[in-house]
């Protein structure tokens, strides 16, 4: 659906992005991960066809994006970090303005608006002016606007940015949705966000990629060990019979809660077998057990700060 | 087309959900009827003044006296508000980033220049066809030349779609509509200050510069004349305001 190949763009002294390659298939939903800077925005930039690449090349739905711009951005719905509104003037007029910009036949047009308008739930204040909405419906109808000409693709820069916690929910619950009838890029630096919604996840960096894959394959490639929790009734003389168990790296005591501990050991699951052996044997009151999961902000801050040093 | 046309009905509606629209079209029309009551009302005394002593009533002439400074003065009042009316055009859409919703819908710039110099234009025309109401009071009490008086319209309308087309151009340079607003009331003040180096002089220069002068090819069109090098003249002159507002947007984008 998306196709995209050494992609560079150099401003005046910065290239913001460096060639850039990926593919995104249809239906699928991708995840742009990156600090701010990295090449997020400009990326998406190019693809919508607001601004050309310096080189390279960007297909969306088999067009070209520089040489056949129109048939790209009839099939291309973007929503910019700040959502486009005309703070003066109505949902349902600025929808309507909408329709007839991105090309949808005038039969089709209100349907298309009312369509969008209970989709994106904006039915009680479609006739409300935009600039006295909150921040959260003005998302909303950003996203509204995107999805006004029922796009292939759909390309979302930061879409919770600003949000408070419940817009953010709602968002996102309407981005998941979205799942399967469209193709979605969407951008952020909210990382649970993208585990949460997100297939498969691509990770730009001073505009280079520097990783591309699915949540557990990344998090796998990241688990060179296991970080085991543990919470014990009995805590007494633990420390050195945890320590001496073969496979075990590392017991660090969690000070913050009484009679827990923090196991780091070698990524086997017969060293956790032992562990609880070790435990109940010698009754010190299994409590909790738990394997720390590598999370993504691990594997980001790996990834980011490894390309600099 | 149908972007044009969507683009312009769009911005000409805002004109009146702000108070611009409103403001331009007041002020216009308020300042422009007290000058024609004032031509009037001199006129009026000055035929009395006639009828009673005799003589010299030959020379008096309703167009020459009331209809040519009220159209000559036209201009110089759209002038001043010219900016007021576009410096939000395009600088407002960059601010609040609208542009780029604009850039990534399958319209070509070109249409959207056109959308919103047909906005402007088109409030312009209802400014200007309020004062429709002067030639028709006229006709009642005399009978001016309407042919002279329909040119001498005709030169307005061209010069200030003029103004429209380069003020245009200036709020797309900016995404700050004060600026935008500042600059082209600058400017067009010089446009006006211009001819009045330009007017005595008959040298080469003097003769230079009241061709570039933008008031001066009004004079013929308020005399009732309608030469095609004004015509030309103003015609170029948009065309190239709406051809560099079209440049700056694209640069925009490659910026």
């Amino acid at each position: 659906m998306i196709s995209v190949k050494n992609l560079t763009k150099q401003y005046e002294n910065v290239r913001a992005i460096d060639r850039i390659s990926f593919d995104v298939q249809r239906g699928e939903i991708v995840g742009f991960l990156g600090p701010n800077g990295a090449g997020k925005t400009t990326t998406m930039r190019i693809l919508t066809g607001f601004m050309p690449a310096t080189s390279g090349v960007a297909e969306v739905c088999g067009h070209d994006v520089f040489e056949a711009p129109y048939e790209v951005k009839k099939r291309i719905g973007y929503l910019p970090e700040v959502p486009p509104l005309y703070p003066e003037m109505t949902v349902q007029e600025y929808l309507s303005y909408v329709a007839i910009l991105k090309a949808i036949p005038k039969e089709q047009r209100s349907q298309a608006v009312s369509r969008v308008i209970e989709k994106c739930r904006l039915g009680d204040v479609q006739k409300r002016i935009m600039g006295h909405l909150s921040k959260g419906y003005q998302q909303r109808v950003g996203l509204a606007q995107a999805l006004v000409h029922d796009p292939q693709v759909l390309v979302l820069d930061e879409p919770t940015i600003g949000l408070d916690p419940k817009q953010i929910l709602e968002i996102r619950s309407l981005i998941k949705e979205l799942a399967g009838g469209h193709t979605v890029i969407l951008s952020t630096h909210i990382l649970p966000e993208v585990t949460q919604m997100c297939q498969r996840i691509i990770i730009i960096n001073e505009g280079k990629i520097v990783a591309e894959d699915t949540y557990d394959q990344l998090s796998a490639q990241f688990r060179k060990t296991d970080k085991v929790e543990l919470q014990l009734r009995n805590p007494q003389g633990a420390l050195e019979k945890l320590k001496s168990i073969p496979g075990v790296i590392q017991v660090v005591r969690d000070d913050q809660k009484q009679g827990a501990f923090l196991i780091e050991c070698h990524v086997d699951d017969h060293v956790r077998d032992e562990i609880s052996k070790v435990v109940v044997q010698n009754n010190m009151g299994l409590l909790e057990m738990r394997l720390k999961a590598v999370s993504l902000e691990d594997v980001f801050l790996k990834l980011t700060t490894e390309e600099r040093s | 087309m149908r972007n044009i046309v969507a683009i312009a009905r769009k911005d000409f509606k805002t004109y009146f959900l702000t108070p611009i629209g409103y403001l331009v079209i007041t002020v216009f029309v308020g300042i422009m009827s007290w000058m024609f009551c004032s031509a009037l009302f001199e006129f009026l005394k000055r035929s009395q003044t006639f009828m009673q002593f005799g003589g010299g009533m030959a020379e008096m002439n309703i167009n020459a006296m009331v209809m040519q400074p009220v159209l000559g003065n036209m201009a110089v009042i759209f002038l001043f508000l010219v900016s007021l009316m576009t410096m939000r055009l395009i600088a407002e859409e960059r601010k609040m980033h609208t542009l780029e919703l604009l850039l990534t819908s399958p319209l070509h710039p070109a249409e959207l220049v056109l959308g919103k110099f047909l906005s402007a234009l088109l409030l312009f025309s209802m400014m200007l066809g309020a004062t429709f109401i002067y030639p028709v009071v006229l006709s009642i009490f005399g009978s001016p030349d309407l042919k002279q008086i329909l040119a001498g319209y005709l030169g307005v309308f061209l010069l200030g779609a003029s103004f429209l087309s380069f003020g245009l151009f200036i709020s797309a340079l900016t995404e700050n509509q004060i600026t935008a607003g500042a600059l082209t009331f600058g400017l067009f003040l010089f446009f006006w200050i211009m001819s009045w180096i330009a007017g005595p002089s008959d040298s080469i220069a003097g003769q230079f510069l009241s061709y570039v002068s933008i008031i001066d090819h009004l004079s013929n069109f308020i005399r009732g004349l309608i030469d095609t090098k004004d015509v030309i003249y103003y015609v170029s002159f948009i065309t190239f305001g709406l051809f560099l507002t079209h440049q700056s947007i694209e640069s925009y984008r490659w910026r």
